[in-house]
């Protein structure tokens, strides 16, 4: 008995073979699929829905994007949200930050991961001689997410300082503090410290000016490089004041505490106006493993 | 005293006698066995070979409680290091009636690993049209199409 082939030479170039059309997927029913996502990121959901017609319609499962929202989200949100879908409210708190703490403290995600952001307002930092006029001024600013920003009439003693407590952040997280700010005052290094309450902190120097990039200068026996703030979409500018890792754990927090301080050089200052300190997850390489 | 068992038997009719604490890790035989004791349970929609590999891993992650202690943390990290490589060693199909399985028997444990399992295959592919190549999905969108949902979900990347 000899075997016969099935595939026929049509004449149009033929020759074209089969493949099995079966996807292990086609077993899965929505909620499997949808169970499935949840284990994934707000981001490969997004990839994910792309595929087809009917994971598009997986992915906008609430199982998946309650996974990916924080426990206190019901808090987070207007009223008006209260019904909508769990995707819908996800992408609404990427997108809108939520005044918290009588609007001293904005919160959002990050729409990549779900991870926790926060600004803390300049009303909510302690900031050295904020209460004297000849000082600092209260004012608004367009393009703030706070009712009111700090500038700087004169100032020779400059102190900055805001704390944030690792329970209000996403655990497991490496995160980047930023001073976010405009106009800032030139040439004139400014210590920014990032550490727990009480404990070493780590230490770095920037400057305020975007034209001093790539400058070092000594400090004591070592040599510092400068770092440059960057611009923002948003008409600010911000600059890294230093990173930490949130273990996180249900038991313990840390207080983390931020600041910058220029002191020593008996330089008065002016001009310079302060929106707050954001706290964002830290941009890591992200490692993939091959499937 | 002897051990409680109960009969499971697989689509193919084949009986597997297993203790009941063993099946009870499934909720619904939990439930099923309470209503209905002494009775076999047909799992029709199950074959011989995924019911094995069920009732292997509810062998393994059953609560003893004869050894009367609690868990130690080592313990636990075995046995979540015997759940991947469990996983590990299960090709893809026979992975996705696993995790079938498990949803239908209501097995919670199970269920996370297989869903973790094939969640990391999805995150290890680049884009939309790696994870069509990588699980034989058929694309049933235009460019157009593709082009809204990523609108439609800011696409964050």
């Amino acid at each position: 008995m000899s075997e016969t082939h099935s595939v026929e030479s049509s004449g149009e170039g033929g020759g074209e073979i089969n493949v099995s059309d079966w996807s292990p997927f086609d077993t899965l029913t929505e909620d499997c699929i949808s169970n499935i996502v949840s284990f994934t990121s707000p981001r490969d959901a997004c990839v994910f829905a792309a595929v087809s017609k009917s994971f598009e319609s997986a992915v906008k499962s609430d199982i998946i994007w309650e996974k990916f929202l924080p426990l206190q989200y019901p808090s987070m949100i207007p009223p008006s949200l209260a019904s909508s879908s769990k995707m819908e409210i996800y992408f609404y708190l990427c997108n809108d930050p939520v005044l918290i703490e009588d609007g001293k403290k904005c919160i959002w995600l990050k729409n990549t991961s779900g991870k926790r952001c926060i600004m803390l307002s300049a009303e909510s930092l302690y900031i050295k001689w904020i209460n004297d006029t000849h000082c600092w001024d209260w004012i608004t600013s367009p393009g703030s997410r706070f009712e009111r920003v700090a500038k700087v009439n004169d100032v020779c003693w400059f102190e900055i300082r805001g704390t944030i407590n690792t329970h209000e952040l996403s655990p497991r997280t490496h995160y980047s503090s930023y001073i976010v700010f405009k106009e800032g005052f030139t040439d004139l290094p400014i210590e920014a410290r990032v550490g727990v309450v009480g404990k070493q902190a780590s230490k770095r120097f920037f400057c305020f000016d975007v034209s001093t990039d790539g400058q070092f200068f000594k400090r004591g026996r070592r040599t510092w490089y400068f770092e440059k703030p960057k611009e923002r979409e948003d008409g600010w500018r911000e600059i890294e004041l230093g990173r930490f890792f949130n273990k996180g754990g249900l038991m313990k927090s840390d207080e983390f505490e931020m600041s910058a301080i220029a002191t020593e050089l008996r330089h008065w200052k002016s001009g310079f106006i302060l929106q707050g300190i954001e706290i964002r997850p830290a941009t890591i390489q992200r490692a993939r493993t091959v499937g | 005293m002897s051990k409680k068992m109960i009969v499971l038997k697989s689509s193919e009719g084949v009986s597997f006698v297993v203790e009941e604490a063993v099946a009870r890790q499934s909720k619904i035989i939990s439930f099923l066995v309470e209503e209905f004791p002494d009775r076999e349970l047909p799992l029709t929609n199950m074959t011989s070979e995924i019911l094995r590999k069920t009732i292997e891993y509810c062998k393994k992650h059953v609560v003893e409680d004869d050894g009367g202690g609690d868990s130690s943390s080592s313990s636990s990290g075995d046995l979540k290091e015997w759940d991947v490589k469990f996983v590990a060693e299960i090709d893809q199909p026979r992975l996705m009636d696993l995790l079938m399985a498990a949803n239908y028997l209501d097995i919670p444990s199970l269920l996370d690993v297989t869903c973790q399992k094939v969640a990391d295959t999805i995150a290890a592919c680049n884009d939309e049209k790696e994870i069509r190549a990588t699980f034989n999905i058929e694309n049933d969108f235009t460019e157009e199409e593709v082009e809204a949902i990523r609108m439609e979900n800011q696409y964050p990347i």
